[in-house]
């Protein structure tokens, strides 16, 4: 074959460094290390030297950073008093109020559904969250389908119904029936990307929603997830062999619990009674086991679908 | 039937001498009418043509003979016909026709459908009806006698392309120039074909216009016009049904009827007169005068020389105006579910026409919510702050952030329909009620179809002395605008309305780029021809 030249000289030592950039600074890491290998230093010694140079270099950093934040907060008092000598008394609020992702735009989300595959989680987070969280729900049909089902002109009549309490938080929704492949939900289209599936619209309604339905710092965070995951599959899985190894998962994941959450309703409970109330027509409830049978129960009395 | 005693005539006919033509034709129908031996002598004259007096042209129709046995059938129903053992007769303009050899190809084009014919040299058809045939100017229009025949594939080039006719007579019955000013294949070719390879000719915007005729023949725009017709049918339809009255209102009146906007004078016996640019304020009388529910179509004349995409100085206006009992969205809703009726009309029944205007210019589906979304005029400010536009409340919705809005909701919503509702005050015309909820704002909305406005309506004021303080504010001279504040002195029932551009509904919903596609014969600033 033909033998390449090399592509650079590697006898050449010194590169020629461009002048038009900052040096950096050697690193002194390297140098230490460098001379106590020459110098032939033990292994103990030289694991303290790491650590004092080390020790310098973070104490130093800490320093710098709590000057900055000092001078942060310096800067917003300085803007609170501006805002206060020009009598705009609206002082900056918290936007993440009880760890709740808050965001203004959102106070309409678009849900775009197809009536054969009705969402049953709407219906059923809007009737357990009654008490406690306001889901206004408005629904369209889309010129892409010319007749919705009879499903889902039931489900549309339960779900416009109001039962609000207006001194509860609210969110808008506009509930769109349309011929499309996957449940999807669209926020912001400028700022947020769509989210598709059921399961994950449920999964971020709960963090939106109210406190006692976040799940993050549930120690069963886990688990939750990978219920919701389940039920994923179940609503996209087509042999009853497979359907009924996806419920004794979710049996497996349930054991004596009385919620997929611990003691109370939590959004994976949510999802599972949702997914399964959209398969009702695939499987009779005495295919499940006995604790999915009482947990069915518990949960009908609170998202009455 | 027609005969012809030679065939050097026949061709010199096909040459434009229509003069001749009709005489050899009326020579034909004699001998047709005095006698069998004529088709002996015939023979004998030409004895290799053996389809003499199947071929030829017609003559000058004058209503000579009725030929009732003709039994006509659409090119569209011609696969009713496959099976069946005889032949049907059809009328259409010859698209394209190509003769090679003993055969000839002719396309056969009816409206918006087109069908391909053969025609071999065999038993029963001469060398030279297949000559003839082959010679026959495009866009002539011709009567054949065919058998339908079923083809195994697909006949890509036409709208029927199951079956092709096989020739068993034809007769030219209006021929047309040799030299057309413009190709019917290069009008109607698509717009956007993915195909590199394929000719990339096109006939430019002036030049369909001033040969509107020809133009108007392709698929594409037979499908426009019908589809408008369609629009103005649904319209009438769906109104009377929902207990409107159709009323007629003049169009030459004695002032402006609409403040600002530029009119048309036209000399008026001694006096000078103008052309009607709205017809508003007749809509309003005749609610003052106990219609109810009132709509109108008819010209509306803007001399604003704008020369935009969007702009005609004619066009046909589609108004409505309607009184309420308390709340003028009853108003809103009525009209809004009148758009989503003539938009599932228009998908309904007049799919074909869609798919032909598709076929040229390719354009998405027109997409629409029922019932139709409502948003609130600060809902869109906020939508559009959003998107990192910075305006005020009360700042009316610029061109490009009307378009941009109209982009945030078809990908939020995904509808090519919305309304805002909800007007900022001090962008609306003085007769505009004001919301009695916040002063900013008044009961006023617009209508969108792909991003551009469509209709704008609003509850007007139907108090004449509110009506006066509002002129007021605005310095409007009361004097200038007397008639109008004293056609509700009588009492007048609350009421509001809107009106559309016919052209523009039609334009936008099916999404082409200029208006003068959808008006058949466009006038703006610099076309009053044809």
């Amino acid at each position: 074959m033909y033998e390449i030249k090399p592509l650079w000289n590697s006898n050449m030592e010194i590169i020629d460094l461009p002048n038009c950039m900052y040096q950096l600074k050697e690193c002194d890491l390297y140098q230490n290390n460098a001379k106590s290998t020459i110098d032939d230093v033990s292994g103990h010694e030289f694991q303290k030297k790491i650590e004092s140079i080390l020790k310098k270099k973070t104490d130093s950093c800490e320093i710098r950073q709590n000057n900055l934040i000092d001078q942060l907060k310096n800067l917003r008092k300085q803007l609170a008093d501006i805002r206060i000598s020009l009598k705009m008394l609206d002082l900056p609020q918290n936007s993440f109020k009880d760890n709740q992702l808050k965001e203004e735009s959102l106070n309409d989300i678009v849900i775009n559904a197809h009536p054969n595959f009705v969402p049953y989680a709407l219906l059923a987070m809007k009737n357990a969250w009654k008490t406690i969280f306001n889901i206004k729900v408005k629904a369209y049909s889309h010129s892409t389908i010319s007749e919705i089902s009879k499903e889902a002109t039931e489900f549309q009549k339960n779900i416009e119904h109001p039962t609000f309490s207006s001194d509860l938080p609210s969110l808008n929704i506009t509930l769109i029936w349309k011929n499309c492949e996957h449940t999807e939900m669209i926020s912001s289209p400028t700022m947020y990307v769509p989210i598709y599936g059921e399961v994950n619209i449920v999964r971020f309604l709960g963090r939106i929603g109210p406190k006692e339905y976040r799940y993050e710092n549930s120690i069963l965070c886990n688990e939750m997830d990978a219920v919701m995951d389940i039920c994923y599959q179940l609503l996209r899985c087509s042999t009853n062999k497979a359907r009924s190894n996806l419920l004794r998962f979710l049996s497996i994941y349930l054991q004596e619990k009385e919620y997929f959450g611990g003691d109370s309703m939590s959004v994976a409970d949510i999802a599972v009674y949702s997914s399964l109330k959209r398969l009702s027509q695939a499987f009779s409830s005495k295919d499940l086991t006995s604790n999915l049978k009482e947990w069915h129960k518990r949960v009908g009395v609170v998202t009455l679908i | 039937m027609v005969e012809e005693t030679n065939v050097e005539q026949s061709k010199k006919a096909a040459k434009k001498e229509a003069a001749k033509a009709a005489k050899a034709a009326k020579k034909a129908e004699h001998k047709a009418a005095s006698g069998k031996d004529e088709n002996q002598n015939q023979q004998e004259t030409s004895a290799e043509d053996v389809s003499v007096g199947k071929y030829g042209p017609f003559g000058m129709i004058q209503s000579r003979v009725k030929l009732d046995e003709r039994k006509f059938v659409k090119v569209t129903e011609l696969v009713n016909f496959v099976k069946s053992k005889g032949s049907v007769w059809v009328r259409g303009r010859v698209h394209t026709s190509r003769a090679k050899g003993k055969q000839c190809f002719l396309v056969l084009r009816q409206h918006c459908s087109t069908v391909q014919c053969l025609l071999s040299v065999n038993d029963k058809v001469s060398k030279q009806m297949v000559k003839f045939t082959g010679n026959i100017n495009k866009e002539s229009i011709i009567d054949i006698n065919a058998d339908v025949v079923a083809v195994a594939n697909k006949i890509e080039s036409c709208t029927e392309q199951t079956l092709e006719l096989s020739i068993n007579e034809i007769y030219v019955i209006s021929e047309a120039k040799a030299q057309l000013p413009l190709q019917i294949e290069d009008a109607a070719r698509p717009e956007l074909s993915g195909d590199a390879d394929s000719l990339n000719i096109r006939v430019n915007q002036d030049t369909r216009l001033d040969n509107r005729i020809l133009d108007l023949r392709t698929p594409a725009n037979q499908a426009i016009f019908r589809l408008e017709a369609g629009v103005c049918k649904l319209f009438r339809d769906i109104l009377t049904q929902n207990g409107f009255t159709e009323i007629h209102t003049p169009k030459i009146i004695s002032a402006a009827s609409e403040g600002g906007a530029n009119v048309f004078t036209v000399s008026y016996f001694k006096d000078s007169a103008y052309l009607a640019q709205s017809p508003q304020l007749y809509k309003q009388m005749a609610i003052a005068a106990d219609f109810d529910k009132v709509f109108t179509v008819g010209a509306v004349f803007r001399a604003e020389d704008s020369n935009t995409h969007r702009h005609l100085t004619e066009f046909v206006g589609l108004d409505l105006e309607m009184s309420f009992k308390y709340h003028y969205h009853e108003v809103l809703h009525t009209i809004a579910d009148t758009f989503t009726n003539i938009f599932k009309g228009l998908r309904d029944n007049y799919a074909r026409e869609i798919e032909a205007v598709g076929n040229q210019y390719r354009v998405e589906a027109f997409k629409f919510l029922e019932p139709p979304l409502i948003l609130e005029f600060h809902q869109g400010v906020e939508m559009l702050r959003g998107a990192g536009i910075e305006m005020d409340d009360e700042e009316d919705l610029s061109t490009p952030n009307e378009k941009l809005l109209g982009r945030l909701v078809k990908a939020k919503y995904d509808t090519d329909f919305y309304i805002l509702d909800k007007f900022p005050l001090a962008v609306r015309p003085f007769y505009t009620m004001p919301d009695p909820n916040n002063s900013k704002y008044s009961n006023s909305y617009d209508i969108f179809m792909r991003g551009e406005e469509i209709m704008s309506g609003a509850q007007r004021i139907h108090d004449p002395e509110y009506l006066i303080e509002r002129a007021k504010h605005h310095n409007i001279d009361i004097e200038k605008i007397a008639a109008y504040i004293e056609a509700f002195r009588f009492g007048c029932p609350p009421h509001a309305g809107g009106g559309i551009g016919l052209e523009r509904v039609v334009m936008l919903y099916l999404g082409l780029d200029n208006i003068r596609k959808t008006s058949m014969f466009p006038r703006d600033p610099k076309r009053l021809t044809p």
